[in-house]
């Protein structure tokens, strides 16, 4: 059973990076805000990038007889 | 990552909430902090101004000796810009350096950590001492005026700066403390 708090964890970092986004652009610094974007993709991926291993070593041996 | 669920006591999530509570607040104070660094930068720049305006009068109307002149503005200008002038003056009646350049440099260079201006604003005020004492009233007179033009540009530079980027450190040192509290929770 899929833990429910990674899906509130996900969304939350997503609401944060939209606001530093935001919040960069609105200041001028529209290079830093792409880095910040990038920064938090990558820690979204981390996050999830279990999860997606365990995915793919499902459909694996599904496909294994 | 998706760690095995442990049961945790009532003291072990009271912990864990201050936690956050402290990590939130330390990064919301230091976003706090360094926005204050440019509200200090428009305020030195604004003392230095007046500054120049009494030094202008000293040496204009008063006819006073640099550092004479230079100790009584330190007497009027509030810190750390009258520390610049202190210092100044008393390596000018010290007679260790051969210029005013020179003295006002090392002066600089002595209260760095206090001052809040970027190498553009000191640059103004290096000019200036860079011509003191090296030509009549009338030259003097004219090079005053150039650098309080120059440090009403920088004024001008600076609030502008600051109106536009004071909300956005503290906005960011928030959100990148709830950030850290996400990813580590």
């Amino acid at each position: 059973m899929l833990d429910v708090s990674l899906l509130f964890k996900i969304g939350a970092t997503g609401i944060l990076i939209i606001i530093i986004d935001k919040v960069l652009k609105s200041g001028g610094k529209d290079d830093i805000a792409v880095v910040a974007n990038l920064a938090g993709v990558i820690l979204l991926l981390m996050m999830v990038i279990n999860l997606v291993n365990k995915l793919f070593t499902s459909v694996k041996t599904l496909f294994q007889f | 990552m998706i760690l095995p669920k442990v049961k945790m006591c009532g003291g072990q999530i009271m912990i864990k909430i201050i936690g956050c509570i402290v990590i939130i607040g330390a990064s919301t104070m230091a976003g706090f902090i360094y926005s204050e660094r440019l509200k200090y930068r428009v305020f030195q720049l604004n003392e230095i101004e007046r500054a120049v305006y009494q030094l202008q009068n000293e040496i204009t109307y008063v006819h006073a000796l640099l550092p004479d002149a230079f100790k009584s503005i330190a007497n009027k200008s509030k810190e750390p810009i009258n520390e610049l002038f202190n210092i100044t003056s008393e390596l000018l009646s010290g007679n260790e350096y051969e210029n005013v350049y020179e003295a006002m440099k090392s002066a600089v260079n002595t209260i760095k950590n206090k001052l809040y201006l970027n190498a553009d604003d000191i640059n103004v005020v290096l000019d200036l001492s860079k011509t003191l004492g090296e030509s009549d009233i009338q030259g003097q007179n004219s090079m005053f005026i150039l650098t309080i033009a120059n440090l009403k540009k920088q004024i001008k530079i600076s609030e502008e700066y600051m109106n536009k980027n004071i909300k956005m450190y503290r906005y960011l040192g928030f959100s990148f403390g709830a950030m850290l509290v996400i990813a580590l929770i």
